[in-house]
């Protein structure tokens, strides 16, 4: 067996480490506060990064003019004061990654209807939809495991009762049941409640698909001889689970979490875009396009079409890291296609 | 088969009452009703609402509630939406005929778009072709259905080529009727296209590997070596029998072809099963969400019992196997 890292995997890793680390880093690497108003510049487009000024001079650092005058260049600066923050939640902190000085601004990805930085509003939109996404597998995993694992060992009534509720769950298209169980929550929730129920919705809706699959799995490994082995020892039953079982379903779960992942991300997305999630003025991907208006707005302004792009680049990270995943556990498939 | 798809129906009706239990459980667990938002309108009386909630059954409690809707619903009485002042049954039916529509059109053109590329990628492996179609492949596996549809949007709006949302043109009506169709076509080809991009590279993908594996097998050899031509190799023999996997894994995808059905009509306003779904939640319309969840378990329902029945038709081999747990925990 190789330990070597497959391609898939090691940039899947990168980039879920990349993504990660914007989340983490959110307040620092905006420039702006995500919900202060820039009402004079709404609807700015991204920022051009210019080198060369007015007057035809060329300067070595990438500079941005104040808006309708050419008078002075404001060069992007790092490390700049701007609004406070806590970064990580503890420091005290008020320099962010780069910045211009007043009344200059540097929207790189634009701003919004109400002058808002949407890059700022972008990355503190990771940070939600990536925590939801993480909270929702921390309940979902373990519970697909539970439920699957004592399913496929137990066999008998308690698998056919697992079944039947697995399959209950599974009957409704996957949007529909999170659209029956945030019907379950009242519909407008104050923003620190919005947060609990989301992960509970994500949580419960992404655990019976996860759930068959951990079942099959122990249903095979089952009959294996070491289990049977460790059986007739007299193990009891969670420390076949725990040492032999569990530990052998780690390929299979790990690649079924990435391949989760982009589903539950989806569903947040679709309950912001909906209202049904995390609301203004907290930012969140779906939230944002919700905000991004009509098609006429959105023809005008494509680059409030970012957070398309940014659960694209998650969806593509979680298909690398499902492929890498897949490969690493299982290295016969790996082929040279 | 006639065996098969009687003991399929047959587990379809305690799995339906499953679902509208849950459905109906859910949707009575959340605090208030739509009662509750009229009685903050200062001229309807607290008279009135207490009779109207006794006219609605909504004072009792929630088996007794599911009880009779349960028996009103055998009766095709799905009780009445107060949102739209209309029985909640005649909101449905038509919306259920919108999103098979455009489900089966995007399913169509999925395929259609997913076979040629599969064919010519498994015939030259590893070939400039195969490593693009790899890449675009990945790319548009990840692509959110959010952001196809609003460029979708974005592109009917700027060019005007395609009409924005909606079933048929204002005064689709009084048009006759082979100009009804063709206005009805208009508005299906940018939904359907968007939905059919979403599920073209799964089908490609697999169809490809499963392609892949054909092609090494012997009998290949043995219709080449008898000097068939290489078209009558790749359709006839190849392409026949890498198709069952595909009608498996169409039949699997089928519950995300819902889901995403339910994004793009939410996002391009095509009045379907999902849009009302939506609706209702946001109204607080207990009857129609209800009536919502248990037709679409029962259309997800169908749509497998006809892939399983598509199965046996392609491959009479998987009589045995079709009761099998099919494995594929996708989400959405």
């Amino acid at each position: 067996m190789s330990f070597s890292v497959n391609r898939n995997l090691g940039w899947g890793l990168v980039a879920l480490g990349g993504l990660m680390l914007a989340a983490l880093l959110a307040d620092f690497l905006s420039p702006y506060d995500p919900i202060a108003q820039h009402r004079e510049s709404a609807f700015a487009p991204p920022a051009r990064l210019r080198f060369v000024d007015a007057e035809g001079r060329r300067h070595w650092r990438p500079f941005v003019y104040a808006p309708q005058t050419r008078e002075r260049i404001y060069p992007l600066r790092l490390m700049v004061r701007g609004a406070p923050y806590r970064l990580l939640g503890v420091i005290s902190c008020e320099r962010h990654l780069f910045g211009v000085e007043e009344p200059a601004r540097v929207f790189l990805l634009g701003s919004d209807a109400l002058g808002r930085d949407v890059l700022s509003r972008l990355l503190h939109g990771a940070r939600l939809s990536l925590t939801l996404a993480g909270a929702a597998l921390l309940i979902s995993l373990p519970l697909a495991l539970l439920v699957g694992g004592l399913s496929g060992f137990y066999g008998g009534w308690v698998d056919y009762f697992c079944m039947r509720l697995i399959e209950l769950f599974l009957a409704l298209p996957a949007l529909y049941l999170v659209i029956a169980l945030r019907g379950a929550l009242p519909l407008s929730l104050p923003p620190e409640k919005v947060f609990i129920a989301m992960v509970a919705v994500l949580g419960v809706f992404g655990w019976a698909g996860l759930a068959r699959i951990v079942r099959g799995a122990t249903l095979s490994l089952r009959r294996c001889e070491f289990v049977l082995a460790a059986e007739s020892l007299g193990a009891s039953t969670g420390r076949i689970l725990f040492h032999h079982i569990w530990p052998n379903l780690a390929g299979i779960v790990f690649t079924q979490a990435a391949l989760a992942a982009p589903g539950f991300i989806l569903a947040e997305v679709m309950l912001s875009y909906l209202g049904l999630g995390v609301t203004e003025p907290l930012s969140s991907w779906g939230g944002m396009l919700a905000a991004a208006g009509g098609v006429h707005q959105l023809a005008a302004y494509w680059w409030n079409l970012s957070p398309g792009a940014a659960v694209f680049a998650a969806n593509l990270t979680f298909y690398l890291l499902a492929e890498g995943l897949r490969e690493y556990a299982d290295p016969r498939l790996q082929s040279p296609d | 088969m006639f065996k098969l798809i009687l003991r399929r129906v047959l587990v379809l009706i305690p799995l339906l009452l499953g679902v509208a239990a849950g459905a109906f459980f859910l949707a009575r667990l959340a605090p208030g009703d739509f009662l509750a938002e009229m009685s903050l309108d200062p001229r309807i009386s607290v008279e009135t609402l207490a009779r109207m909630r006794e006219q609605y059954a909504l004072d009792l409690p929630w088996h007794t509630q599911f009880v009779r809707w349960l028996g009103a619903a055998f009766r095709g009485d799905f009780g009445y939406s107060l949102s739209c002042h209309c029985p909640a049954g005649s909101l449905l039916y038509e919306r259920i005929g919108n999103t098979a529509m455009l489900a089966v059109t995007a399913l169509a053109l999925a395929l259609l778009i997913a076979v040629p590329p599969a064919l010519l990628a498994a015939t030259r492996r590893s070939s400039l072709a195969d490593r693009a179609l790899a890449v675009l492949s990945a790319m548009s596996l990840s692509t959110p259905s959010f952001l196809l549809a609003l460029l979708a949007m974005a592109l009917a709006a700027r060019t005007g080529w395609f009409p924005i949302g909606g079933v048929h043109s204002l005064d689709g009506a009084s048009l006759p009727l082979p100009l009804r169709l063709g206005d009805f076509l208009r508005h299906l080809i940018l939904p359907s296209a968007v939905l059919a991009l979403r599920s073209a590279p799964g089908f490609y993908r697999q169809l490809r590997a499963e392609l892949i594996e054909t092609l090494s097998q012997d009998y290949v050899l043995t219709a080449r070596a008898k000097g068939l031509p290489e078209r009558t190799v790749l359709l006839k023999h190849a392409l026949r029998n890498a198709v069952n996997p595909l009608v498996t894994m169409v039949g699997n995808s089928l519950g995300a072809l819902l889901s995403g059905a339910l994004i793009v009509e939410t996002v391009m306003s095509w009045p379907g099963l999902g849009s009302l779904t939506v609706q209702a939640l946001l109204g607080r319309d207990t009857n129609v969400l209800v009536a919502c969840l248990v037709f679409a378990a029962l259309m997800l329902a169908m749509a497998n019992l006809l892939a399983d029945v598509g199965l046996l038709l392609a491959d009479p081999r998987a009589a045995g196997q079709t009761d099998v747990d099919k494995q594929g925990g996708v989400l959405a």
